[in-house]
């Protein structure tokens, strides 16, 4: 018993009496009540443990829930303090107490600071005294009222405009807070003003474009008028356009035509006048027929001036490209104001620099235009003095062109500053003094400008008044080749080492001369007084001596002439060309020779190797003016009876070209004298003559011979009138011959030839055309460079001329074409160019008889007849020596 | 339908004359695994060669309002028209005790049959995935009842049988074929929840590691306190009862297999699915008692169906509560069923059995499971 409960034990002691021992059903009841206590009390402990248990872990769990509550709570309090507080508006809650708004809670720091209030003090403030303009109160008051607000406060202190949204905050129907959101809108409101300034901005604008629109429309509309207007001006400009240009065109033909239509009855006036001046004449008719030529030579002058400025004011002057030779041009063009130099005394000469080419390409005849220009502007405004030419050139470029400068100085009366701006302008003169004293048309620099300007190159002059000019002018061109036998500005062994002595007192035709010789390889000494060349001789001898006229016609100069002819060297006399004659007339044998001044190079040239030159052969030269027969020697007694000095000049100068030198009379008594004195191989005699005639001469002289058994002389009468009534006449006079004038050199010299003593070498004599003798008489009877001129032009026109013929058959305008082969026919004979005259007179012809048909078929050979004659006539000019090419007609 | 009852002791052996058993045709038996492997079960064999003999191991045979240990308890069932068909399944390696109940299933699937007592292993089988597959297979209105072979408080290997073969690691499935038969349940526990509910953290299969995120031994050693040095036997005091988010008021109680030190995890005799929630439950020897009483009041036939044979499956965790008073759970089943019905069971590793009269299947633990089986005439 004793496993058994100890509470049922307590029980069982209880009931003492009870005898467990004797009833075993009663111990075994008791064994398994005790069991089952025990069972009960196992339970109620593991009950109570279990209890406790879960309790425990209940309180664990509570706690911790507590914990993490706690600890939620204070994040959630603090994120949500945090969001609070840094969210950029402020939020806050206030309430009405008594009379003031109090503050209950306010966050938002940044506002807060911004607005420069106290975030810790904010909420022991009233609303009054945080916003202090007093009208705002009146939003709180309605929004304790239960109304909603929003409105803004301008913080102008801190320039911050606020939004502020009032919300009332209710609790059992009654507000007992209000709470509010207070946001910086002042961008906004900044934003607001800039686009309200904006948009009364857009508003004016607006009314200004419309403004604007109105007069926009009003000035298109006036753009419409003015295009209205411009298209009718446009039309009409183009209509005058057309009429300018149709204008132009008239001008060109009109410059064509009166080119020629001018010119050719200005040469007929010319010509004819000469011819007019070989008739017999009274002194008051030559006088007038003199007058004629100068007046038509003046006329003509103005009338190439004329019509060369229009021709360039037109832009119908071509100027051509071909080779000449520079020097040449240059000593032609000094050649035609040589004689008016001389007479004023004025040392003209040019010099070439040494690097100037001596051919060139270009247009030789324009050159030649402004050169004769300004040479002959520069003696003409120069009393006395100098006039100087300087060649020079540059560098050639890459393409080989040169710039050619020529400078012509002169010690002239000058241009005062003020007109030199003028200088080059058409029309323009000195002034109109000067063009009274000096002539002129005005046109003469203007158009040398054109033609230099045309020419590539650039004119001006520069002047001091009363001491001299300068005019330069440039010209691009390129160096052509050489013709043969030009003279080059180096030494010829032909004259290297001699010695040559120049005596002049034209300082600078002194100092160019002298460079010439030295270059071509002389030994120069100069002098300007007869003394110093006495001096300079004693310095050694010499080889050549060239003296000046001006020195020569001293008599301290005709003496130091004798002595030098006398010392073996005879000087050459430098002269005008004018004068080249009557210098040889007077020093006779003293000299060597004349040259002509200024200087022809070539010619000087070729002179000088023939009277200077050591043993060196000479090459066949080329002869200015020289024919081959003038090697001949005629050994002959002639005698000249011609009372007009020109005609008499006329015969002397073709007498010296064929190597005679006559003795003169001027008039019959004279010529019976001479011929009774004398005894005459040839009497050239002039049938018109004053007091006796040539007629009765020739009777008397013929009576002479008869009474006194001399031989007869031949008599060969000079004759302007050519009809065969006067040939019978002549012949019955006891003439033997005649010759008609203007004497043809050829015919003088056959008729000489002829008559000449048997025993005279057989005259050899190339055949000199026809133009040939003709040209060479214009040349004497004008000037060498005016003959040329007329020859080329007329080569130049010479086609226009068959242009205009066949031009006006084709317009079967008959009458036209009579007129212009008959126009042809009168210069073709100035020229002597008898087979054109003859086929332009068939053409005249056939147009006066109305046959179209055979003035048509005469135009080919009429063309190539003109083609030959041209060619003539480029010869002829060529044989005059003049290097200038006269292009003949293609 | 007539059933006979008999025990088998070692001492004894049958207490029922053999000879005038009649002609049954299935022979149920439940015994201690010791005395199944004394031939008293092919006695039975050779005895009635026409029947189906099967059975298992116990934690405590069932005869009447008695409680035996050491024994064999036997009921021999004749049929008037049912048939029956018994298979087996040998467990491998490696299962999947769904697939295992599917299979079963399958094999016993045929013409009019009306319901299947399941005996399984107590230790390896998943039981209510076993159920599920059984589920899937079985024709709606065939209900699987019976339970899970226990191995007095050892949980070491239970024994299963059928004929001859008994072994460990078997399934035994009996299908009842024909129109008269008939079958009605009841289980009730008689545990109370209490404490919080606790979320199975995490749980792999029928195996729990962590509840609320702590180690689920843990927790119950701290509940059974001085007691814990029984675990896993004392583990049987705290069964965990699943609270099931649809039906808060079922609570699915599971017993505790095993535990395992090493990984602090419990293993339980079915599913713990993770996320689930799960409270412990308690329950008093007078909970218990009237919860068998009411297990019986529920599968108290309806109609005119008068059960042959009453089939009790008892809980081993209820016995360690009952101590003593385990016969008194029996009374109190007994008491609420029709008076003289012979009855048979056996104190197991889990119940199966529907929640009601016509609910599904399900594995249940710690409770008292009463299965009435009988032929209406």
């Amino acid at each position: 018993m004793s496993d058994i409960h100890p509470l049922l034990l307590r029980q069982l002691r209880r009931l003492p009496q009870l005898d467990l021992d004797s009833h075993p059903d009663l111990q075994r009841l008791v064994t398994v009540v005790g069991k089952t206590y025990e069972d009960f009390q196992t339970q109620h402990q593991f009950l109570s443990h279990t209890l406790e248990t879960a309790s425990e872990e209940l309180t664990e769990a509570n706690e911790r829930l507590r914990q993490e509550s706690e600890s939620r709570i204070r994040d959630l309090s603090k994120l949500f303090e945090e969001t609070l507080n840094e969210q950029p508006n402020i939020i806050f809650r206030c309430a009405r107490h008594e009379d003031a708004f109090q503050v209950h809670l306010a966050r938002g720091r940044r506002l807060i600071a911004r607005l420069g209030w106290n975030h810790n003090r904010l909420e022991k403030e009233t609303i009054a005294m945080l916003i202090e303009d007093p009208r705002h109160s009146i939003h709180f008051l309605r929004a304790w009222k239960g109304e909603e607000q929003r409105f803004e406060i301008d913080f102008w202190h801190a320039n911050i405009v606020c939004e502020v949204i009032l919300l009332p905050i209710r609790e059992n129907h009654k507000v007992k807070e209000i709470m509010g959101v207070m946001a910086d809108i002042t961008r906004q409101k900044a934003a607001e003003d800039r686009l309200r300034h904006a948009s009364d901005d857009l508003t004016r604008r607006a009314e200004e474009l419309e403004k604007n629109r109105r007069v926009m429309l009003s000035m298109i509309e006036d753009l419409d008028q003015s295009r209205t207007r411009i298209t009718q001006e446009r039309d009409r400009a183009n209509a005058l356009a057309d009429e300018a240009a149709s204008a132009n065109r008239a001008k060109s033909d009109f410059l064509a035509t009166m080119s020629h239509e001018i010119r050719t009855p200005m040469n007929g006036v010319l010509g004819f006048a000469q011819l007019l001046q070989q008739t017999i004449l009274s002194d008051q008719q030559q006088d007038f027929v003199s007058a004629i030529r100068t007046s038509a030579e003046a006329l003509l002058r103005v009338i190439n001036d004329v019509l060369d400025f229009s021709k360039i004011e037109s832009g119908h002057m071509e100027i051509e490209d071909h080779p000449f030779c520079l020097q040449t041009s240059v000593d032609d063009a000094l050649g035609t104001v040589s004689t008016a130099a001389a007479e004023k005394g004025i040392d003209l000469a040019a010099r070439f620099e040494p690097n100037v080419p001596t051919s060139i390409t270009g247009d030789s005849h324009r050159l030649r235009q402004v050169l004769v220009n300004l040479v002959g502007n520069a003696v003409k405004f120069t009393p006395h003095g100098e006039v100087r030419l300087e060649i020079s050139a540059n560098k050639p470029d890459a393409t080989g062109e040169i710039e050619l400068t020529f400078r012509i100085s002169d010690s002239g009366i000058g241009i005062p500053a003020d007109q030199i701006g003028k200088l080059f302008t058409p029309f323009h003169q000195q002034d109109s003094s000067t063009s009274r004293r000096f002539g002129g048309t005005g046109l003469g620099l203007a158009i040398c400008r054109r033609l230099v300007e045309l020419m590539g190159g650039t004119i001006r002059a520069d002047s001091t008044p009363d001491v001299g000019s300068v005019f330069t002018f440039t010209l691009r061109t390129r160096k052509a080749e050489d013709l043969p036998d030009l003279i080059q500005p180096v030494p010829h062994p032909g004259l290297t080492g001699l010695a040559a002595l120049i005596l002049d007192t034209h300082g600078w035709s002194r100092s160019v001369l002298a460079e010439l010789l030295e270059r071509w390889g002389m030994s120069v000494r100069v002098a300007s007084t007869v003394s110093e060349a006495r001096s300079s001789l004693l310095e050694g001898p010499i080889s050549t001596a060239l003296v000046d006229q001006g020195s020569a016609e001293t008599p301290e100069g005709i003496e130091f002439v004798r002595e030098l002819a006398e010392s073996g060297t005879p000087p050459l006399i430098l002269c005008p060309p004018g004068d080249l004659v009557a210098e040889r007339d007077r020093f006779g044998d003293a000299i060597s020779g004349t040259v002509s001044k200024p200087l022809k190079v070539s010619p000087f040239f070729n002179l000088l190797i023939k009277k200077t030159a050591k043993d060196w052969v000479p090459t066949p030269e080329v002869q200015p003016a020289a024919s081959p027969a003038e090697k001949e020697q005629f050994e002959l007694r002639l005698l000249l009876a011609e009372d007009n000095p020109i005609n008499r000049k006329l015969a002397l100068a073709a007498l010296a070209q064929i190597g005679c030198t006559p003795d003169i009379a001027v008039d019959g008594q004279e010529a019976l004298d001479a011929a009774v004195r004398e005894r005459y191989d040839i009497i050239l005699m002039d049938v018109q003559m004053p007091g006796m005639d040539g007629l009765e001469a020739t009777r008397r002289i013929r009576e002479w011979e008869a009474d006194h058994q001399v031989p007869p002389a031949k008599i060969i009468a000079l004759t302007a009138n050519a009809l065969s009534g006067d040939r019978d006449l002549c012949l019955k006079a006891g003439m033997n011959d005649y010759l008609p004038k203007p004497i043809k050199i050829h015919s003088l010299r056959d008729m000489i030839r002829s008559n000449s003593r048997p025993d005279a070498a057989p005259f050899q004599e190339t055949p000199e055309s026809q133009a040939t003798r003709t040209l060479r008489q214009l040349a004497q009877e004008l000037t060498v460079e005016d003959a040329v001129t007329l020859a080329a032009e007329f080569n130049q026109d010479l086609e226009a001329q068959i242009d205009s013929i066949r031009h006006s058959l084709d317009l079967r305008n008959d009458e036209d074409a009579r007129r212009h082969a008959h126009s042809l026919k009168g210069s073709s004979s100035i020229f002597g160019l008898e087979d054109l005259r003859h086929a332009a007179a068939a053409v005249e012809k056939a147009c006066a008889d109305r046959d179209l048909n055979l003035a048509n078929q005469l135009m080919p050979d009429l063309q190539k007849v003109a083609q030959t004659a041209s060619r003539e006539l480029h010869d002829a000019v060529q044989a005059l020596g003049v290097n200038t090419v006269i292009f003949p007609m293609s | 339908m007539e059933t006979l009852t008999t025990l088998w002791t070692p001492e004894n052996g049958w207490d029922l004359d053999l000879q005038t058993g009649g002609d049954p045709r299935l022979i149920l038996y439940f015994g201690n695994r010791k005395a199944l492997g004394s031939g008293a079960i092919h006695e039975l064999g050779e005895r009635f060669p026409d029947a189906l003999v099967c059975g298992c191991s116990t934690s405590g045979e069932i005869h009447g309002a008695t409680v035996h240990d050491g024994a064999i308890v036997a009921a021999l069932c004749t049929f008037h028209g049912t048939r029956v068909h018994a298979v087996s399944q040998q467990l491998p390696e490696n299962f999947d005790s769904r697939e295992v109940g599917r299979q079963l299933a399958e094999n016993l699937i045929g013409q009019d049959l009306k319901h299947v007592l399941l005996l399984s292993d107590g230790i390896h089988v998943n039981g209510s995935a076993l159920i599920e597959g059984f589920q899937q297979v079985l024709p709606p209105g065939v209900i699987a009842s019976g339970g899970l072979a226990g191995d007095g408080s050892h949980f070491g290997e239970t024994l299963v049988g059928l004929g001859d073969c008994i072994k460990s690691r078997q399934i035994v499935a009996i299908g009842f074929y024909g129109p008269h038969f008939d079958a009605s349940f009841g289980a009730c526990g008689g545990w109370e929840a209490f404490g919080p509910r606790r979320l199975i953290t995490r749980s792999e299969g029928n195996t729990v590691f962590e509840l609320d995120g702590q180690p689920a031994l843990q927790l119950y050693k701290r509940y059974l306190g001085e007691l814990a040095s029984g675990l896993p036997a004392t583990g049987l005091l705290f069964p965990l009862g699943l609270v099931r988010g649809d039906e808060p008021e079922q609570v699915v109680v599971r017993t505790i297999l095993g535990i395992d030190e090493a990984t602090q995890s419990v293993r339980f005799a079915g599913d713990m699915p993770e996320g689930t929630f799960s409270r412990l439950m308690k329950a008093s020897a007078e909970q218990l008692i009237d919860g068998a009483a009411e297990a019986a009041e529920i599968a108290r036939p309806i109609g005119d169906f008068t059960p042959s044979l009453a089939l009790l499956v008892s809980c081993v965790g209820r016995r360690l509560v009952l101590g003593q008073r385990a016969e008194d759970e029996l009374e109190a089943v007994l008491d609420n069923l029709p008076p003289s019905t012979p009855t048979l069971g056996f104190y197991s590793y889990g119940e199966v059995c529907p929640h009601h009269r016509t609910g599904s299947c399900a594995l249940h633990n710690q409770t008292m499971t009463v299965i009435l089986l009988g032929e209406n005439v």
